[in-house]
């Protein structure tokens, strides 16, 4: 799409109904939530992080590690239950550095590959 | 520490920003890291339950959500700009009043599509709408004490005056008062008690994240004055340097340890260029580049500062037309601010 410089699973428009988006197409431009500053300097643009599920408060939430293990900080975007669904079908996504600003990390997350 | 306030699609063209956020939900994201027992009253579209529970799961705080059936979107061409409301906040169909009646503290926000109506001991209360804020006390609401953290426009609206000072005094008149707060922008914050009136900074951050930031403003100003018992405008000033914080990473939570890493310096008078003239440079040729040029007047003038704009105020004409009264008015500014897009000769010439 011309111009578009963010998602392509939601375009400029509102969140569409999760189950209309495929999980192989998920492309989600955010921000990385709760970083640390120790993990976030160390990271580049294009650097790939893992995104992984984890337990809070009997809830699942989605964080971003380095390949090293190392939590680079937590994921919120809208469409993150849909996220949680796909990975639940044993789609795999990874966080691609784009841009980091001071304190201000954004990634895009997409799916690492296919399952098989 | 109880949080009355919306959950709404955020979307941001440039820099980009696709987020289910709101004044409540941000409020409740935002102060996660200083205090437990957070919990969000507010309404949420049905379609937004699952992703509102993951962001609350994340962040730690619980919510109590009213389901209604339509989504409310802010679309933001730019940090800056005016959001463009989804559904138009006239055509909303407004659901009741939530009701919340507690003995804790609790900061009430205005509502795009609906209300709060609370009685609590120590209450604060952010309008949050510049077109039409609503007294606090309008709807029923009753605090013990209570906090009011407006912006200029909204005390303004509220109070029908032109002159900060004549806002103040008018704003403090209301029941059980006891602070009353105008945000500046880059001027900082006036911090008004019965008996006190002090000014606070803005602080001066690497990168400028606007949106959200008056939400950190009035959700650390409660953190520290009403459950810390700070003094206001201390307390004020710590809720400065989380907006600020905010501000430079637009991440959440504010980390706990946010003021003693804190390194960024006042706005001072030199920084808000409050005694220079800018000259606004840039090709008109295109509605693109006239709605650049606006967009560029329209946000520098909006914290003070004086600029002069070839195309607003000399207008398109012959070269030999607008030579010399463009030059006039750059040889009287003391900066340029150049929207360079494309080659073009005029400001090329201007930049020099």
């Amino acid at each position: 799409m011309s111009g578009s410089g963010g998602s392509s699973s939601t375009g400029t428009g509102g969140i569409p109904g999760h189950s209309e988006i495929d999980c192989a197409m998920i492309a989600e431009k955010t921000i990385l939530n709760s970083p640390d500053p120790d993990v976030l300097k160390d990271l580049r643009k294009n650097d790939v992080l893992i995104v992984t599920l984890k337990v809070r408060n009997g809830q699942n939430i989605l964080v971003a590690e380095t390949q090293d293990g190392r939590t680079a900080g937590s994921l919120t975007l809208p469409l993150l239950p849909r996220i949680l669904e796909c990975m639940g079908q044993a789609f795999e996504y990874v966080a691609i550095v784009t841009d980091i600003l001071g304190g201000r990390c954004i990634v895009i997350i997409q799916p690492k590959a296919r399952p098989t | 520490m109880i949080i009355a306030g919306g959950c709404y699609l955020e979307h941001c063209d440039e820099p980009y920003w696709h987020e289910l956020y709101g004044s409540g939900v941000r409020a409740a994201a935002c102060i996660g890291a200083l205090t437990k027992d957070v919990k969000l009253i507010t309404y949420a579209c049905k379609d937004d339950l699952s992703s509102l529970a993951a962001t609350a799961s994340t962040f730690g705080f619980e919510v109590e959500s009213t389901h209604i059936n339509h989504r409310t979107s802010f679309h933001y061409t730019h940090g800056l700009c005016t959001p463009l409301i989804t559904p138009h906040p006239l055509q909303i169909e407004r659901p009741a009043s939530l009701l919340v009646n507690t003995g804790d503290i609790l900061l009430r926000f205005g509502f795009i599509e609906g209300d709060a109506i609370v009685h609590s001991d120590s209450v604060v209360y952010d309008p949050q709408s510049a077109y039409a804020p609503r007294p606090f006390w309008e709807n029923g609401s009753t605090a013990k004490r209570l906090a009011i953290v407006a912006n200029r426009a909204e005390a303004k609206a509220l109070t029908g005056c032109d002159n900060e000072d004549e806002m103040l005094k008018s704003l403090l008149t209301g029941k059980n008062v006891e602070v009353v707060i105008i945000k500046l922008g880059p001027s900082g914050a006036l911090v008004a008690t019965q008996s006190d009136r002090v000014t606070i900074p803005a602080y001066e951050t690497d990168f400028v994240w606007p949106i959200g930031s008056g939400d950190v403003f009035s959700t650390f100003f409660t953190y520290y004055w009403a459950e810390k018992a700070i003094a206001p405008a201390n307390a004020a000033d710590k809720a400065s340097k989380a907006a600020a914080y905010y501000c430079n990473s637009g991440a959440l939570p504010i980390p706990v340890e946010f003021e003693t890493t804190f390194n960024f310096p006042p706005v001072g008078r030199r920084t808000l260029l409050s005694d220079k003239t800018i000259y606004l440079a840039g090709p008109f040729f295109t509605m693109a580049q006239r709605w650049l040029i606006r967009e560029s007047l329209v946000h520098l003038r909006t914290p003070g500062i004086s600029v002069f704009s070839p195309f607003h105020e000399v207008g398109i004409g012959t070269a030999q037309e607008v030579y010399t009264p463009d030059i006039v008015g750059l040889e009287k500014s003391s900066v340029v601010f150049a929207c360079l897009d494309g080659l073009d000769s005029g400001t090329l010439f201007e930049i020099g």
